[in-house]
């Protein structure tokens, strides 16, 4: 941004963000110089920055030495020097990144020299042809959605505002609200509570602590690893050691703000480096291992060893986690909430009650998104309301829910490979309990190879434990990190070998029948079509070219490209979780109402739901998903749902297409409605339960046998980046090859794309949309 | 709307959800920054200026004498979709739905300043608004086919491509 100046004089100001449009920078800067009258001597310059701490700060030192000095080389040298040494940050400043702000202001300043030079005419080196970028290249089709389902069947209702999430829910004269208690520290034993503020606060109801757990105080998935409440020690910041109950929620919120803690600090694991030194790890260490590794490294001519680190990411569901909860009678409780595991949340709220399940009903009517982050939060707000008996609400703040719960797990590899071979590789990752993230570890083995034949591999995952929010599901569930690894490497390969990556991915995909180091036969391999349907589409070569030619004329920023396959297990690794009931009425006018086990968070699964059963019995509707309706139904998750879910209706619909033959036979002319009163008037049960399992599922890390998917998708994707090298901002474009299903897909390309840091220090620095680097439209895409 | 005891400390995303139980406007974040809560306020001096808001931001009483058009003013399933809602839901613009209202006010606010606008200002209007779901490309579809160009390049007019805000009947 360039201000109106004087003669003689050139401001400018810069601003890098997390997101282009966002007011809230990392670092701003603006820089003033005025030159001697006729000459590039500067009489004067000042530097501003924000974002270097809590006001804006100037530069005195750097100012000083700079002025009476010409603007060229030399000036921008003793710049440099004296801005490191005069902008510093304390490591431990609100924000963090340190030495991306310290980088960052050093960036900027080189900016506005080259762009001072340009208009002192004294341009040295060419200026970057555009300093950021929207790009779409020419001629890229406009992927419509060909073969596409139909229409959301929620997506009118959805624009109007018509459509209900949990928060619409309309309060209840007599309904509290609660608000959690959550520890400040990582890793402590809490010494005292002190809470009388809070209870003297008028309309405060009550104050809950684990002794108040009537049943069981342990939670967690499958394993009981986690606490309602905290009990004694907290082992994450964010870790729930409360929760207020008040008659509204601001109340209840600087209540539970007033809640004084007192802790003492034990020695906290945070990052994974931290917990290999503390070997802080969780059993089982699991290993994938096939072919003979020895022999193949001692023959080869070239290996390679590397490592990477991923960092953790935030689901950013649009709407938090909610629940309400409302008592019935004076032992069941009915609850509506914001979850993709109703009858997990069932459970573990019965559990804590000390009630029996089928006193608890869950239900879920649609999510604002869900991603894998919304699973079970709401047992203790079904802890206030079953103690009071009244409705209790709770909507975590958007700060609360990205501390609270988990993210995606970060991993760290290492890797040892040779292009003739292949490859050991160990990936750790960071959690803080069991089940999920064995489960996450497991999918992240099996995906180590990504799309490639690698005969001699061995894998090794250990899980850390840390002191961070306990990590959970989150699309791709492991899958994507063991796939990164492995494209690390093969990208690292192809450069030791001065090939293009493409020519090395494609030598070495999988072919139709090949066996995957878990010893699965691929069948339906479709993926080499995909690969070359995305090559055609996206014509590389001609990108290769013109990218070449654009870094070639530009120095500060860059383009690359590069085409990744991938290859996706279906299946819960878990085998029991591969089920699914549904449960499907035809009323007597006709109507039918299909409820199923999966749960909808915007994948359009009830619209899929209701293709299915159509064919059989008309357009039926889909009101809920609900723990009365289908028992012990799996999480909606693994990407398995529409499979698992609809063969269950399908199962339904065909049982009740049998029970109505015999009146479409005698009345082949008639309508639906009469068949269906026909039958029901002969009292034929027209309701039907379905049920689904996955066949021939069953694999053992042991043996290294059976099967562990069901099937694979595959997809490959070309994306092009164009990096500003001074401020590492990027553009994105994407090029979907060969999708299954563009509509969904391509929401879920852009999903993939964002990443949120989160996990450097023991506090979540990204607490706030704010902080995060969600894109928006204009970095994302453009139509 | 006459409200006699403002609450200083309210927004109007609060007083929109649980007073007036006007539930379509979302929040998301109650900072401002992912557009869930985007609602149009409207003040007429001399002439009528609209502009698109953050609710979640906005004090209550901030809004005397303002008018305030949320996503339930505009359109709904039981009467009429207005064209905004329609062409985003239409197009696969919306997924999970929760930031689907903001996206709709936003663009309806463009559409009330400027019934033709361009892709550019497009871009500009959505910059406050955030979806997790759907990639923005079909969101973009949808609303482009109210933008300048696409408008003059379909010379009939029908329920799907309707000419500008300003020479439909209010």
């Amino acid at each position: 941004m360039c201000l109106s100046s004087f003669q003689g004089q050139i401001v400018r100001s810069y601003k890098t963000s997390r997101r282009r449009e966002d007011d809230i920078s990392i670092v701003t800067a603006t820089f003033n110089v005025i030159f001697e009258p006729g000459s590039s001597r500067v009489h004067d310059l000042r530097l501003a920055f924000g974002g270097m701490g809590p006001t804006t700060v100037l530069t005195p030192k750097t100012s000083n030495a700079l002025r009476g000095r010409l603007w060229g080389e030399e000036l921008l040298q003793i710049a440099c020097s004296s801005l490191a040494d005069e902008m510093t940050l304390d490591p431990s400043c609100p924000g963090g990144m340190v030495s991306y702000r310290r980088t960052l202001v050093l960036s900027l300043f080189y900016k506005f020299y080259l762009s001072v030079l340009q208009t002192l005419g004294e341009q040295v080196m060419p200026l970057p042809a555009r300093t950021a970028g929207i790009t779409v290249p020419s001629g890229q089709d406009m992927e419509d959605v060909v073969g596409r389902p139909l229409m959301h069947v929620s997506a009118e209702k959805q624009a109007t505002g018509e459509a209900q999430y949990c928060d619409d829910l309309r309060p209840a004269d007599n309904e509290l609200y609660l608000s959690l208690i959550c520890s400040t520290r990582a890793h402590a034993k809490i010494l005292s509570i002190d809470c009388s503020e809070a209870r003297a606060m008028p309309s405060v109801v009550c104050v809950l602590f684990a002794e108040d757990v009537p049943g069981s105080n342990g939670t967690g998935p499958v394993v009981y690893d986690e606490t309602v409440l905290a009990q004694g020690e907290v082992t994450c910041v964010g870790h729930v050691i409360g929760a207020v109950v008040a008659e509204t929620q601001g109340d209840a919120q600087r209540a539970a703000k007033s809640v004084k803690i007192q802790y003492q600090d034990l020695p906290a694991v945070i990052t994974i480096q931290d917990a290999i030194e503390a070997q802080s790890f969780y059993e089982p260490i699991r290993t994938l291992q096939k072919g003979d590794l020895e022999t193949g490294f001692k023959q080869s001519d070239h290996i390679l060893e590397g490592e990477l680190h991923m960092g953790g990411q935030e689901h950013f569901y649009l709407e938090t986690n909610v629940t309400v909860a409302v008592p019935r009678d004076q032992d069941e409780i009915e609850i509506f909430s914001s979850t993709q595991s109703p009858s997990k949340t069932q459970s573990l709220v019965a559990r804590a009650l000390g009630i029996s399940s089928n006193r608890v009903h869950v239900r879920v009517k649609r999510m604002g998104g869900g991603f894998g982050g919304k699973d079970i939060l709401s047992t203790v707000v079904a802890l206030a309301a079953h103690r009071y008996d009244r409705p209790v609400r709770c909507m975590l703040d958007r700060d609360e829910d990205m501390l609270v719960t988990g993210g995606r797990h970060p991993f760290y590899s290492k890797y040892k490979v040779s292009p003739a071979n292949w490859h050991w590789c160990r990936l750790i990752s960071a959690c803080d309990t069991t089940y999920d993230s064995s489960v996450v570890m497991d999918r992240a083995l099996m995906h180590l190879e990504n799309s490639y034949l690698v005969p001699n591999v061995r894998g090794r995952g250990i899980m850390c434990q840390t002191h961070l929010p306990s990590n959970t599901a989150f699309r791709g569930f492991g899958g994507p990190q063991g796939m990164m690894v492995c494209e690390d490497w093969i990208s690292a390969i192809a450069l030791k070998l001065g090939r293009t990556s493409e020519q090395i991915r494609e030598l070495n995909l999988y072919s139709e029948g090949d066996l995957t180091p878990y010893n699965q036969v691929l069948e339906s391999f479709t993926l080499r079509r995909c690969w070359d349907e995305c090559l055609d589409r996206a014509k590389i070569h001609e990108r290769r070219t013109q990218i070449h030619d654009f870094n070639r004329q530009n120095r500060w920023t860059k383009r690359g490209l590069a085409v990744v396959p991938t290859k996706f297990g279906i299946a819960f690794n878990v085998v029991f979780l591969n089920q699914a009931g549904a449960l499907v009425h035809i009323y007597t006018d006709g109507s039918v109402l299909v409820a199923h086990g999966g749960t909808e968070m915007g994948q359009g699964l009830h619209t899929k739901m209701i293709q299915v059963c159509s064919r059989a019995l008309g357009i039926p509707h889909v009101c809920e998903t609900s723990s009365h309706s289908v028992a012990n139904t799996s999480p909606t998750a693994a990407s398995v749902s529409s499979d698992l879910n609809g063969a269950a209706v399908l199962n339904a619909c065909e049982i009740l297409g049998q029970r109505l033959q015999p009146y479409k036979d005698r009345d082949p002319q008639g309508a639906w409605e009469s068949w269906v009163k026909a039958a029901y008037f002969d009292r034929v049960n027209l309701s039907a339960n379905g049920f689904y399992r996955t066949p021939g599922l069953g694999y053992d890390f042991e043996t290294n046998s059976g099967r562990a998917f069901n099937y694979f998708t595959y997809g490959v994707c070309c994306s092009e980046v164009e990096i500003d090298c001074l401020t590492g901002t990027s553009t994105i474009v994407m090029d979907v090859g060969n999708s299954l299903n563009p509509a969904i897909d391509i929401g879920q390309v852009g999903l993939s794309m964002t990443c949120m840091h989160g996990e450097k220090h023991e506090k979540l620095h990204t607490e706030r949309p704010g902080q995060s680097e969600d894109p928006t439209k204009p970095s994302c895409c453009e139509a | 709307v006459v409200e006699k005891n403002p609450d200083p400390e309210m927004t109007l995303l609060f007083y929109l959800r649980r007073k007036l139980g006007l539930t379509g406007t979302k929040l998301g974040c109650a900072e401002g920054g992912c557009g869930a809560c985007t609602v149009m306020i409207s003040r007429f001096n001399l002439d009528s200026h609209h502009l698109a808001v953050n609710a979640c931001l906005a004090p209550l009483c901030s809004l005397h004498l303002a008018a305030v058009t949320t996503v339930e003013g505009i359109g709904s399933t039981a009467r009429k979709l207005h064209p905004v809602q329609e062409r985003i839901s239409h197009a696969h613009g919306s997924q999970c739905g929760f930031c689907t209202p903001g996206l709709v006010m936003s663009m309806y606010a463009l559409l009330r300043n400027n019934p033709t606008p361009h892709m550019e200002q497009l871009h500009q209007a959505f910059q406050g608004n955030l979806c997790r779901c759907t990639g923005y490309r079909p969101i973009l579809e949808g609303f482009k086919t109210f933008t300048l160009v696409n408008y003059t390049l379909n010379l009939h007019p029908s329920p799907t491509n309707p000419p500008p805000l300003h020479l439909l009947t209010p």
